[in-house]
């Protein structure tokens, strides 16, 4: 069935504005997350900062996003499909914005690494780190696209990703406790796991956001298997 | 917005409440009219209509029984009214 427009064309743009500026957020999120990672494998203390000056355009996105989403609320009385799409806009852009700002603490963290030699080779922090951006991009195609099944897929990675984190932790674990002079080097990529795997988990909040936009349905404490 | 003896008064100079007998699709298409209208015309309403107030117009006047209680950007007074007695009405709390 073709999908109908809205007679008022600029409640239709509006919309579209929104969906649009959200994505483009979005983009910059992932970006910010692939520079973080960047900057302390590749060691470029530069590159961190640059991740950490850029959070602005993130959080004057934020801004801009949610005074939309609001003018739009009072001003058009949205309902059904467009109620749903503005609230599940304005939870997406929350997620999107702490993510952001993960983002900005892994690039600390690289910052003080960058500065010591490191204590291992990275290899399961790489492997977290982009499968946590492919759930953020999928989160979003989900909702672009208004895919349900895509929105599970991206809820069932979280839980590699936090066994990512854990086997991280064990293994730095067994580091410290055998050269206490690796403890703080250590502690700093912990750190680091742990703003993965918090994306990881606002990554799996936009998929849930997205599977109430289509079903209606609130799965924010269900299981990813549990029948929606 | 305006109360009825305010209505009777204006609606012979300004354009009030014509939508109101009309089904939600012809309403829409009049209201969309007004929204080209207005690139060139500057479009004077009166209604008791308060969501369409919000949906169409740049700015919201409300007056309550002959006084002119607010006048703002239709965004700020729905959003963030100036005036108690302006988000009392809006929000429905009649007293």
């Amino acid at each position: 069935m073709e999908e109908k427009t809205h007679t008022s064309m600029q409640y239709e743009r509006e919309l579209q504005d929104i969906k649009e500026n959200l994505l483009y957020e979005g983009a910059l999120v992932e970006h910010a997350i692939h520079r973080a990672m960047g900057s302390l494998l590749e060691r470029d203390s530069d590159l961190a900062r640059a991740v950490i000056a850029e959070d602005e355009k993130i959080n004057a996105l934020d801004e801009k996003i949610e005074s939309a989403c609001i003018r739009l609320l009072a001003l058009r009385q949205p309902a059904a499909r467009d109620l749903r799409f503005l609230t599940t806009t304005i939870k997406v852009n929350g997620h999107l914005e702490r993510m952001g700002d993960l983002a900005v603490n892994i690039a600390n963290r690289a910052l003080e690494l960058n500065e010591v030699p490191p204590v291992k080779p990275y290899i399961d922090l790489p492997r977290m780190a982009d499968l946590t951006r492919e759930m953020v991009r999928e989160s979003l195609d989900a909702l672009v696209r208004e895919d349900r099944d895509l929105a599970v897929a991206v809820r069932e990675k979280d839980e590699i990703v936090d066994n990512l984190n854990e086997q991280i932790f064990r293994e730095l674990l067994t580091f410290m406790l055998e050269d206490s002079k690796t403890i703080h080097r250590a502690l700093l990529i912990t750190q680091i796991s742990k703003s993965l795997e918090r994306i990881s988990d606002h990554a799996e909040g936009i998929a849930k956001m997205v599977i109430y936009m289509i079903t209606g349905k609130i799965v924010r404490h269900r299981d990813p298997g549990e029948a929606i | 917005m305006a109360g009825p003896e305010e209505q009777d008064f204006l609606s012979s100079f300004l354009a009030g409440d014509m939508t109101s007998a009309l089904d939600p699709i012809s309403t829409a298409k009049i209201e969309e009219l007004i929204d080209e209208l207005k690139k060139e015309y500057t479009i004077i309403i009166v209604t008791h209509n308060m969501q369409q107030a919000a949906r169409i117009s740049d700015f919201t006047g409300f007056f309550y029984i002959g006084k002119l209680i607010e006048y703002n950007l239709t965004e700020k007074l729905f959003t963030t009214p100036a005036v108690n007695q302006t988000e009392d009405y809006i929000t429905g709390r009649f007293g």
